[in-house]
């Protein structure tokens, strides 16, 4: 008892402290008398902040406020940058910009409107949003026209990665007038002012308008200013939003498509109506993405629902971030149950997320020009089941479709009795239109049984390597009643005591190929062993010649195992195309 | 440290962001919820402001301070009415899938101390969550020697039959 209460508070990982919990204790503290160094002591404080921003995000500054001490002067707000951070950004709105840049607000375009309609002097301010250039709105009569940067609009600022529309404008859409600086497209947050004193200069019909241009002074933000760093290949995987139920996490995991995963390159997949769907964004609308997930749900958090507890059926959503070239990684598990009333909170910040995502992937791929498609995967997984047969209405196909791979031959998964394999789309074409992501089959099995396959199309990171495992022999005794070969493939981070997650088993007749799978990159341990017959077949001896390896599979990468059997000697592993290998022989054991 | 002791708020921030995640951990761990061992820590933390002037020896401050996180996390089970409504883990090394059945068996650990009396939740949590001896538990929680081993003892025996397990 006691070791397990070790093991469960030991499998906690460290959090970092809620934002803002330093100030608020700050802010709560009696006033005591001043000591001396006080301010030298600003330093420490400032590094820790640092590192406490470090840890909460990339782009996100910690902003740390001290009340004043008694005697001291008032101080304003401490505001850090982090180190690649060339500005102080306090916040982000919706759609990725800023809402406070070295403590001075961002207003958006439709508050800048009110601000232009109200303004008296050319005071310049912060306006914030996705920027394109367009050419119109001109104030040509009555000539002779007004002086060039107030004669035309040069672009538009918009709310939302949306493309803009000029006419007529929208209440979220602002117009400027372009003079010296020319701003990039895209999310960028822009000094302005009105009131240009060179109105002065045009016709008394036109003045007003001319006073109203919106002017730019200097472009102060650029995404590529606060960019959160991350992976770019196809296979990295920066964002994922799963929602599973308990059943189908614990009996169908290997059927369980996320519903929505984001890219290295900007690849975006997500379910929608049961069906897989894709768009490629560009980096301004990836780093859009991050931000958003990253607000949404702060680092560091993560919530073990109750699941001995949780009814079959009831839905667990389950929300996964990945962002900074993969060193930060967040797994929330919230239950969605009314009764759950803290989880609720959890659930509605994750539904919300999961809704916007969707809405800003077709926001981005419509202003991309790229407009979302089906997905359409190279691999598909298959489990199979086989069960006594049942006398339904639902259509059962004649035989096994595959007779060069036998589903008998596939690999069993742990603690279950399908089998699991792979299969390409073409295969799996050949079976007829499917309607759903996941396409199911009934067919007639051995005897009065039926195998019922689920067919799962393979997202990218679920295919980024490919593994190959046969067994070779090689001298050594026989087994004299014969016997069975065995091989077990897991990831390396997988208790060595827990349920292998693909295990293979064959009758040893000379050379074995046991088949390939595609995986994620990571880190995977192959264990081999032998079960010899006890006198007869399918009654068999405890484990012997058992070896294992461990090795890193990269993204990529096409490896093979190859386990060389020496009965009654023990075996190796050889690998090929993986890296890290770590071989352990326990020969003859 | 010194600093803070002088009245210097700015290095009382920093040990606040120092000693905060343990101190909350603390708290989340006797409570079983976030936002109230966020409110304990807090309280401890304003304790130990008022009274870091009286600590004489600041390499006394590991024990002292966990003395108030202790305090204020029973104090505040005894405000709340609801007791421990969520019990929240983070799950080490998150970037390896643990498989369903291990976060059950934690789960199911979890619950079961959430279901003890907040003062035998706290003297499982300092000895076999802080790892500390029986006589830092004791003086954690300003209780004698004996009364700490007997309490343990006997949180141990309710978690086994909430757990129904007899070995």
């Amino acid at each position: 008892m006691e070791e397990r209460l070790r093991d469960t508070f030991r499998s906690e990982a460290a959090r970092p402290l809620p934002p803002g919990f330093a100030d608020r204790v700050v802010e709560r503290l009696p006033d005591r008398a001043v000591g001396p160094g006080s301010r030298l002591r600003l330093v420490g404080a400032l590094a820790a902040a640092l590192a406490l921003g470090a840890v909460l995000g990339g782009s996100v500054v910690l902003r740390l406020t001290m009340p004043p001490s008694p005697g001291q002067p008032s101080q304003s707000p401490l505001t850090s940058a982090p180190a690649t951070a060339t500005v102080g950004i306090d916040g982000f709105y919706g759609d990725g910009i800023p809402k406070v840049i070295d403590g001075e607000a961002v207003l958006r375009p439709s508050e800048a409107s009110l601000r232009v309609a109200t303004a008296t002097d050319d005071t310049p301010f912060l306006v914030g949003g996705w920027y394109r250039t367009w050419v119109g709105g001109c104030l040509l009569l009555p000539s002779p026209p007004p002086p060039p940067p107030l004669r035309c609009a040069g672009g538009i600022l918009s709310e939302g990665a949306e493309a803009p529309r000029a006419a007529p404008l929208r209440s979220d859409q602002l117009r400027l007038a372009i003079d010296r600086v020319a701003p990039p497209s895209g999310a960028v947050v822009l000094r302005v002012h009105t009131r240009d004193p060179r109105a002065a200069e045009c016709v008394p019909a036109s003045r007003a308008a001319c006073e109203r241009q919106v002017v730019v002074d200097q472009v102060v933000w650029t995404p590529a200013d606060s960019s959160i760093a991350h992976a770019n290949g196809p296979h990295d995987l920066l964002l994922r939003v799963e929602r599973n139920t308990v059943s189908r996490a614990i009996i169908d995991a290997d059927l369980v498509l996320p519903a929505f995963s984001l890219y290295g390159d900007g690849m975006v997949v997500w379910l929608e109506e049961q069906r897989l769907r894709t768009a490629h964004l560009d980096e301004a609308a990836v780093q859009g993405l991050l931000r958003r997930a990253s607000e949404a749900i702060p680092m560091g958090e993560l919530r073990l629902g109750p699941y001995a507890r949780a009814e079959p059926g009831t839905t667990v959503t389950t929300f996964r971030l990945t962002t900074a070239s993969g060193g930060r990684h967040v797994s929330v598990y919230a239950i969605e149950d009314p009764q759950q009333a803290a989880d609720a909170t959890v659930v509605e910040r994750l539904r919300a997320l999961d809704d916007d995502l969707r809405r800003r992937v077709v926001d981005f791929s419509s202003d991309n020009r790229s407009n979302a498609r089906s997905f359409a995967p190279s691999l598909y997984r298959i489990v199979v089941r086989q069960q006594p047969g049942i006398d339904t209405q639902r259509p059962r196909y004649p035989g096994w479709p595959w007779p060069d791979r036998p589903w008998d031959r596939l690999a069993e998964r742990a603690g279950d009795t399908a089998r699991v394999g792979e299969v390409t789309a073409a295969e799996v074409r050949a079976l007829g239109p499917g309607g759903e992501a996941i396409l199911s089959r009934t067919f007639d099995g051995p005897g009065d049984t039926e195998l019922v396959l689920f067919a799962r199309p393979l997202l990218p990171d679920e295919v980024a390597a490919g593994l190959g495992i046969r067994q070779v022999v090689t001298g050594g005794a026989i087994y004299t009643e014969g016997a069975y070969s065995y091989v077990e493939l897991s990831e390396a981070s997988r208790p060595s005591d827990a349920e292998p997650s693909y295990r293979w088993r064959r009758q040893l007749r000379g050379a074995i190929d046991f088949g390939a799978l595609h995986l994620p990159a990571g880190r995977y341990r192959v264990v081999s062993y032998q079960r010899p017959c006890a006198a007869a077949c399918p009654w068999l001896d405890a484990p012997r010649d058992r070896c294992e390896a461990t090795f890193e599979l990269a993204a990529g990468a096409t490896a093979e195992a190859v386990v060389v059997l020496r009965p009654t000697e023990g075996c190796s592993i050889e690998l090929s195309g993986a890296s890290g290998a770590r071989l352990r022989v326990r020969a003859g054991t | 440290m010194i600093a803070a002791r002088a009245g210097d708020r700015h290095a009382f921030a920093a040990l606040v962001e120092r000693e905060g995640p343990a101190a909350v951990r603390l708290a989340r761990r006797i409570l079983g919820s976030a936002a109230d061992a966020e409110d304990a820590a807090q309280d401890a933390f304003i304790r130990a402001w008022r009274d870091l002037p009286r600590l004489r020896d600041a390499g006394r401050w590991p024990a002292w301070f966990r003395r108030l996180v202790v305090r204020a996390a029973l104090d505040g089970a005894r405000r709340s009415r609801r007791g421990p409504q969520i019990v929240s883990a983070e799950v080490g090394d998150p970037a390896a899938p643990d498989s369903t059945a291990r976060l059950a068996e934690r789960d199911r650990v979890l619950q079961a101390l959430a279901s003890l009396p907040v003062g035998e939740r706290a003297v499982l949590v300092l000895r076999y969550g802080e790892d500390l001896e029986v006589p830092d538990v004791a003086d954690a929680l300003s209780i004698p020697l004996g009364t700490a081993k007997s309490r343990i003892h006997r949180a141990l025996r309710r978690l086994r039959a909430q757990l129904g397990d007899e070995s």
